[in-house]
């Protein structure tokens, strides 16, 4: 049995109109039909209702019956949103006005909960339609509510929506990524944390291996780098994931198809909620490049100072080298002057010129041991020799040569064997005693032979007007490295030194000076008594 | 006799050759010739005797240099007496500029040029 049917609705229209029929039987016949209907009078008030109804709306007939059908259903005072009583009242006023049934969208209108006790209501969404009901005049008079609750429906769609929506921001997301992980230019890939394998890497990977993604994902190191290479950075991986932290693994040069490579790598551990590791990722950076500036700057940095001081040494040189030019050159112009005054020239001006002809010679000797010691060339001739011997003998030629000068030797030792070159060692000696003589002037020179635990120490002193302290160091190398204007202009010693420390460095030993200004300096070395073969 | 009153140099050079030969030179040329082997014993020797009216000045020497004594010679003496420069170095120019001298001679050099300098710059 249905009223839906129009021309049926009609009949039961004028049924209800002249209520000339068993009213108690037809309205029992009513509220038994199996779907929910209501039926209002055009002032909304509620005139009958199907069992269904009363079901669905979870009301009871004694309670609705003839109010009015928004003071049954209010809405939800609790949903601010809640729309569903004014949307009803437009469909059933539409249908007022036209006449016609009106279908409406499904919509929300949340339901008095009867068990409550707080006045709450419960979520429903509804499939409604209205339509109207005419008597025999064609006036309308009723209008008959259909409801469907659609409220499961509803929701299984709106999670449904939700869960794409989720996939769709989850895909957008993961879009987002790789697109920056493809476009950086940092090298990225990611293993998983278990066996090592390569899950992803981003397009700057690829360049740099020479080779597709596809080339790579589910390969390990083992695959692609040498069975060394790849047992460091397992290793590494390893290390990162038991730590647990990022780690830097500095540079590390790597074999590639394409040559050596030099690059810098960061290892990132990635672990779930309970701090299992997931995945290993790795962020490099191909470093060859900036390296190779890097040393090319250091390289060009050297070679400019190297320059420098090749500049400064052939100006230190050419100075001293002059000096006894000067000498010589005077003294044949002084001769030359003599002559032309037909004045005799005695035998004293060749012995003049005898010294600057000599420290020439010095010199270049000086500059040839030089250039040997600056490129590893100067090779010691070592063996047996008695110190105290040597400086005797070296002391003793210079009181012929400066027969005024008072030199001292002093030692405790008849005797004392060491291993060095004695050629060399006594150009040191001499070199030391020349000085003292040249720049102490009439200082009585005192040389001292000492035993020292490991070696032997002489000293050179001097009681002249000594050399000031922030001399001390560059005075060694005053043709090497120092050749500053302040050396230039404080020493004027020339080469001697700088060869002096050349030699005794290759023996193993230490020369230095101990000078207090205007009381002497006091010009040392050291050897050790064993010479440890290298 | 009416000697004419000789011009006095003052010559601070280490080398004993260069001092030997200038002495003697500048003393053929009729020159008092006072000579030092560094600044220390220079600025000792005015001192004890007159001013000169001109100075030859090596730079580099042992114990007092060029340029110290320069500036001795200058602090007490306030005086404008010219100094010729003799050097060895390659930026000769440089350093006579440096301690404002009135000229410079490149080593080795020759006697009858220092002779023109020495006439054309002495007080």
């Amino acid at each position: 049995m249905t009223v839906r049917h129009e021309e049926e609705i009609t009949k039961a229209k004028i049924g209800f109109g002249s209520l000339d029929i068993d009213e108690l039987n037809f309205k029992h016949i009513f509220e038994k039909v199996p779907s929910p209907y209501l039926i209002l009078d055009l002032n909304y008030n509620i005139v009958a209702c199907t069992d269904a109804y009363i079901g669905i709306t979870k009301s009871e007939r004694s309670q609705i019956l003839l109010r009015n059908v928004f003071d049954v259903f209010p809405d939800d005072p609790n949903d601010l949103d809640a729309r569903g009583s004014l949307n009803l009242k437009k469909s059933l006023d539409r249908v007022k006005k036209t006449k016609k049934t009106d279908i409406m969208s499904i919509m929300k209108y949340n339901i008095p909960d009867p068990d409550s006790v707080n006045n709450a209501f419960l979520e429903r969404y509804w499939q409604t339609s209205n339509f109207p009901l005419f008597d025999d005049a064609g006036e309308l008079v009723f209008i008959i509510n259909y409801v469907d609750d659609v409220t499961s429906f509803v929701k299984i769609r709106n999670k449904a929506n939700s869960t794409e929506l989720a996939n769709l921001q989850l895909n957008e997301t993961r879009i987002f990524l790789e697109s920056i992980l493809d476009n950086i230019p940092s090298i990225v890939f990611v293993k998983d944390a278990k066996e090592l394998k390569y899950l992803k890497v981003n397009k700057a990977c690829e360049a740099f291996a020479g080779a597709p993604q596809e080339a790579l994902i589910g390969k390990t190191d083992y695959d692609v780098f040498s069975n060394e290479q790849a047992a460091v950075f397992i290793g590494q991986d390893r290390e990162v994931l038991a730590s647990g932290k990022n780690m830097d693994m500095g540079e590390e040069e790597m074999d590639l198809p394409t040559g050596k490579r030099i690059i810098h790598t960061i290892k990132v551990p990635l672990r779930d909620q309970n701090r299992n590791n997931l995945y290993l990722i790795g962020i490099s950076e191909d470093i060859t490049d900036k390296v190779e500036l890097r040393k090319a700057q250091i390289a060009q940095k050297a070679s400019e100072e190297m320059l420098k001081r090749k500049n400064q040494f052939l100006d230190t040189a050419a100075h001293e080298l002059r000096t006894p030019i000067t000498s010589l050159s005077l003294l044949i112009q002084f001769a030359q002057k003599k002559l032309e005054r037909g004045l005799p020239l005695k035998f004293d001006l060749l012995e003049r010129l005898k010294r600057p002809a000599e420290r020439l010679n010095r010199l270049v000797i000086d500059l040839l041991d030089m250039s040997r010691l600056e490129r590893g060339q100067l090779v010691l001739i070592r063996q047996k020799t008695d110190i105290v011997d040597l400086i005797t003998k070296c002391v003793e030629d210079f009181r012929i040569q400066a027969p005024r000068r008072k030199l001292n030797f002093e030692t405790q030792n008849r005797e004392m064997i060491i291993d060095i070159d004695p050629v060399r060692i006594n150009q040191v000696l001499s070199n030391l005693i020349d000085n003292a003589l040249k720049y102490a002037d009439q200082s009585k020179i005192d040389i001292k032979l000492e035993e020292k635990v490991n070696g032997v120490r002489v000293t050179v002193r001097d009681y002249g007007p000594g050399i000031p302290k922030e001399q001390h160091e560059s005075i060694f190398s005053a043709f090497s490295r120092g050749s500053s204007d302040a050396t230039i202009k404080a020493s004027g010693l020339g080469l001697g030194l700088s060869v002096c420390q050349g030699i005794i460095n290759l023996h193993n030993g230490i020369i230095g000076l101990e000078s207090v200004e205007r009381n002497g300096s006091a010009f040392y070395f050291e050897l050790p008594k064993t010479i440890v073969k290298k | 006799m009416n000697e004419p009153i000789k011009k006095k140099l003052l010559i601070v050079e280490d080398d004993e050759d260069i001092l030997f030969v200038l002495t003697d030179f500048f003393e053929s040329h009729g020159y008092k010739v006072l000579t030092a082997l560094n600044g220390l014993l220079a600025l000792e020797l005015l001192e004890k005797n007159e001013f000169p009216n001109l100075v030859l000045l090596d730079m580099m020497m042992p114990i007092m240099n060029g340029w110290q004594f320069r500036d001795e010679f200058v602090a007490r003496y306030d005086n404008e007496c010219p100094i010729i420069v003799m050097t060895a170095a390659a930026d000769a120019k440089k350093r006579s500029e440096e301690i404002g001298a009135a000229a410079w001679v490149a080593k080795p050099f020759n006697l009858d040029n220092i002779l023109k300098l020495v006439k054309k710059f002495e007080r």
